[in-house]
């Protein structure tokens, strides 16, 4: 006998714990309630009687900044308590981890309302993926209350920031959160203003005198491709600058392609042996890189980064934001997404139309340095004054100064392109005629 | 003790000592900055000299605000690694035993196979097992994620436990029977004891294990069961310095693994037979 009974016990126990919630069949309901919105059948005042009965909304958001999960707590969770919904966030490491739970789940037949996630806060890649899965609820964005917040006429160029998302389409399908810009940094204790470069012709001679003082992270980390696409928007020789790369690979041929790049990414191989000799693999090793005094500056996106992160200690106080490459700075948005198979899509809609919310805008603006997702141009007098007076410094520049050099991101379909061609240029320091790499690069799909 | 030690084997034990405690050292001091940046020795500013300016809970203050939902995390840690720990050696004494006790065919193929998910990277059976799992509908609750983590524990208990019982001397077992104690007996009181100490390093083995699995816990757990691991990867998998939270989260996940060794000394310092057994 000995093991054999306590063994038996435990087995049962755990058998016994884990039968109950077998695979339900599918949920009618809510299928029926998204055909009902998405063709506007629905009031607003349905959905939210919806969402107070489904009682809870569950949102996967990276989750490695106290600032936000603080915030969220502090005043998301309250307003939503407000609304009749518990909001109930998962902390990611990485956003990927949300998405492939998502496709799992759908893959294992788990449709419309029997999933585990509500929202997703993401942007490119991730939004792209669910996008071109079917993994997502459908267009929503425009159908939310709060959309008049928001520039959604695609005939007005501005529109664009939020159709656009890395260049993949929206679709409404994703409501615009938040804003950013790529940024640079420095500590003005070690690199004065004065000192450093504006532009990157500036910045191959300040590299010549400082040799590996400054780096960038490595492409295919969207990080590294923002920086290779603003040094290519500022070579163009075309002198059209980032206008060319708004165009899909469709309108490109390889010459055509290859001789708009060129000169960028010989720009990059010029600069390579000045550079430090390691390219960081993501912000957070950049990051450490400066505050471990090996470079002088580095960029990212985060148009408030300065501010938050002086906040935190993990900056030092005498870090300023740069104006460089005063040739344009990219800026983007972030996103709102709800899967196909969010358990509770009432309550997923009533969340996006809150936070999109001018008060929840600028509270998150003044609290925790997120910029603004919604459009200024379509806000009252009164609350532009209001988003003016609450926003964080920059410190050292102007948001008027940041807005003038502001640039779109390259569309989405180069976006693999310009990887590729970083990866055999730069990387493996192919020596085809670049022409060639750049056919191989668009070949490879 | 100390004291009778030759000089080299005082050496050698503080060199132990610092390869041990060493690595805990920055991680604590960094705990306690608010500003630590090159070329500081120590951090230029501490936590305490800003907590109180912070608009939003600082480090330890963060850390133990019900914002980081550490105490929660830490509570489910605990009871999934001890529920872990405690299925996994229902399992792997009984089939150490015969794995080591007895000879039959295929004997060594199953040894291998037992094995096998040690060989598979977590990441590779992560998604399959939960592709299983929802089939199946047993997701998404703390018992999903305590079957998930015995994947990965079972191999290394019952690596260990196996020659543990292939030391264990079986006359001790047929004396006992033949003083004539009974199967049960003869189990509690003569073979539980004597592979404690290696049934008890299996379970170290188990906690450490189970307490630092991230993947698999978020996946079973539907991404909604914190443990110590889902919250400490959200904070490190950028792979950057670690700032504050991050350290103390870093000492905070240690926790089990020392609770459990605390508890074990306990119990090998009761001495095997020091209490006899005939007091049964």
């Amino acid at each position: 006998m000995t093991l054999k009974l306590p063994m038996m016990a435990l087995a049962g126990f755990v058998a016994l714990g884990m039968v109950p919630s077998v695979a339900a069949a599918a949920d009618t309901a809510a299928e029926q309630f998204r055909d009902q919105f998405l063709n506007g059948e629905l009031t607003w005042d349905d959905v939210s009687a919806r969402a107070r009965q489904e009682g809870e909304v569950n949102w996967f958001h990276w989750g490695g900044s106290e600032q936000l999960n603080s915030w969220i707590e502090q005043v998301a969770a309250p307003e939503m308590k407000k609304l009749g919904v518990t909001l109930k966030t998962t902390r990611l490491a990485g956003t990927r981890e949300a998405v492939d739970l998502v496709l799992t789940e759908k893959q294992a037949g788990r449709g419309v309302g029997e999933g585990s996630v509500d929202l997703i806060w993401l942007n490119g890649d991730n939004f792209y993926t669910l996008s071109s899965q079917d993994a997502l609820f459908g267009s929503f964005a425009e159908k939310l209350p709060q959309s008049r917040n928001f520039e959604f006429d695609s005939t007005d160029p501005r529109s664009q920031l939020n159709l656009s998302d890395f260049g993949t389409p929206t679709g409404g399908q994703e409501m615009p959160w938040s804003g950013e810009q790529y940024i640079c940094y420095a500590d003005m204790a070690r690199l004065p203003r004065q000192e450093a470069p504006a532009d990157f012709e500036e910045l191959e001679g300040w590299l010549k005198e400082n040799p590996g003082r400054f780096t960038y992270v490595k492409p295919p980390h969207y990080i590294g491709n923002t920086f290779v696409q603003t040094v290519l928007y500022a070579f163009n020789p075309s002198g059209r600058g980032y206008q060319d790369f708004q165009k899909p690979i469709e309108e490109f041929t390889p010459e055509a392609l290859a001789e708009i790049m060129l000169p960028g990414f010989e720009y990059l191989k010029r600069i390579e042996p000045h550079l430090l000799p390691v390219y960081p693999q993501n912000q957070q090793a950049n990051q450490a890189l400066y505050n471990n005094g090996e470079v002088d500056l580095a960029c990212e996106f985060g148009l408030y980064l300065v501010d938050s992160y002086r906040k935190t200690g993990a900056f030092s106080e005498t870090t300023e934001t740069l104006l460089f490459p005063n040739t344009g700075m990219i800026k983007n948005k972030n996103f709102l997404t709800i899967p196909v198979n969010a358990p509770h899509p009432a309550a997923a809609l009533v969340f996006a139309d809150l936070m999109s919310r001018f008060d929840m805008q600028a509270s998150k603006l003044e609290k925790i340095g997120y910029p603004l997702g919604i459009d200024r141009w379509k806000l009252s007098k009164q609350q532009q004054e209001t988003a003016n007076s609450v926003a964080p410094s920059h410190f050292g520049v102007t948001a008027e100064d940041l807005a003038a050099v502001a640039v779109p991101d390259t569309n989405a379909s180069l976006v693999k392109v310009i990887e590729r061609v970083w990866q055999a240029y730069i990387e493996r320091k192919s020596d085809k005629p670049f022409p060639e790499i750049v056919l191989n690069a668009m070949k490879a799909g | 003790m100390i004291g009778k030690l030759a000089p080299w084997q005082r050496i050698l034990l503080l060199f132990f000592l610092f390869v041990i405690a060493g690595p805990f050292l920055p991680v604590a001091v960094a705990s306690f900055a608010f500003r630590w940046g090159w070329p500081d020795l120590l951090p230029s500013i501490w936590w305490w000299e800003r907590r109180d300016a912070a608009p939003f809970p600082l480090g330890w203050d963060y850390i133990f605000d019900p914002v980081s939902r550490v105490v929660p995390a830490l509570g489910n840690t605990l009871l999934i690694a001890g529920l872990v720990t405690l299925i996994a050696l229902a399992l792997s004494i009984p089939a150490a035993r015969t794995l080591a006790r007895h000879r039959f065919r295929g004997r060594s193929g199953i040894e291998l196979f037992l094995t096998f998910p040690l060989i598979v990277p977590e990441i590779a059976v992560g998604i399959g097992m939960l592709f299983i799992f929802i089939s199946l509908g047993l997701y998404g609750s703390l018992w999903a994620v305590v079957l998930a983590h015995l994947v990965p524990v079972l191999p290394y208990m019952i690596r260990v436990l196996i020659p543990v019982y292939r030391e264990l001397d079986a006359g001790l077992l047929e004396q006992a029977a033949l003083l004539g104690a009974g199967r049960r007996q003869t189990f509690f009181h003569v073979e539980l004891p004597l592979i404690a100490p290696g049934a008890l390093a299996a379970a170290l083995f188990s906690v450490v294990i189970s307490t630092n699995i991230f993947l698999l816990t978020f996946y079973m757990g539907r991404g909604q069961i914190d443990t110590l691991a889902t919250l400490l990867f959200s904070k490190v998998s950028g792979g950057g310095a670690l700032d504050p939270v991050a350290a103390g989260l870093t000492l905070i996940i240690c926790i089990p693994g020392f609770l459990f060794l605390a508890l074990s000394h306990r119990i090998i310092r009761e001495n095997v037979f020091s209490d006899g057994i005939d007091n049964s």
